[in-house]
């Protein structure tokens, strides 16, 4: 396995995770309920994309790992924390404005809150890394 | 404002190189070298040094500062 594969494989992983966390933040705003879907998914495909990203590296080796995983890359995710934290602390306001107004419940906004910040960081990094 | 500016492209095409292949010398991935070629990224020290290694050019041969 090439250090692209690895790259690619990792895109993809991510993105579908993300969208799975996003899917489900925005499932729960809309239904107003904190389940929309079964709780355990978002974690279940978090996990899945550790778990695969975890076999393809080792299966690449040390070296092809450690270019799929280069400066670059660390430029990339590191930026894509740093607009994740930013969005995370905004959706406090944002939420609170919501609960506030009874639009939502205290429930229904931690998870769709949780969800929403877990797939920042993941969402974040597919489109920076595809658009540079 | 002062920029970063390199000639990576050309000295990599006159050694005969490929992005992929420069990318495998230095140990990078072949957008990285993509990316500084097209002034989007700016390497580390470290790896300014490593490709001018690979290059048998200096550093300064490489990236240039270019004022407005």
């Amino acid at each position: 396995m090439t250090a692209d594969m690895l790259a690619r494989i990792r895109i993809a992983v991510f993105g579908v995770a993300g969208l799975v966390c996003a899917s489900y933040s925005v499932l729960a705003l809309a239904t107003n309920t904190p389940d929309p879907m079964s709780p355990w998914l978002p974690g279940v495909f978090g996990c899945a994309a550790a778990i695969v990203m975890w076999i393809s590296s080792m299966a690449a080796g040390l070296r092809e790992a450690g270019i799929a995983h280069d400066e670059l890359y660390r430029l990339e995710w590191g930026l894509a924390v740093k607009l994740s934290y930013w969005f995370a602390i905004g959706l406090y306001p944002v939420f609170g404005i919501f609960m506030a107004l009874g639009w939502v419940s205290p429930t229904t906004a931690f998870a769709a809150m949780g969800t929403a910040t877990g797939a920042a960081p993941l969402l974040s990094f597919c489109i920076i890394n595809l658009r540079g | 404002m002062a920029e970063l500016r390199n000639t990576l492209k050309e000295l990599r095409l006159h050694k005969g190189l490929t992005q992929a292949s420069l990318a495998q010398q230095v140990g990078v991935s072949r957008k990285t070298i993509n990316t500084i070629e097209n002034h989007v990224f700016s390497p580390s020290a470290l790896l300014a040094m490593q490709i001018a290694k690979v290059l048998d050019v200096t550093v300064h041969d490489i990236f240039f500062v270019k004022d407005d």
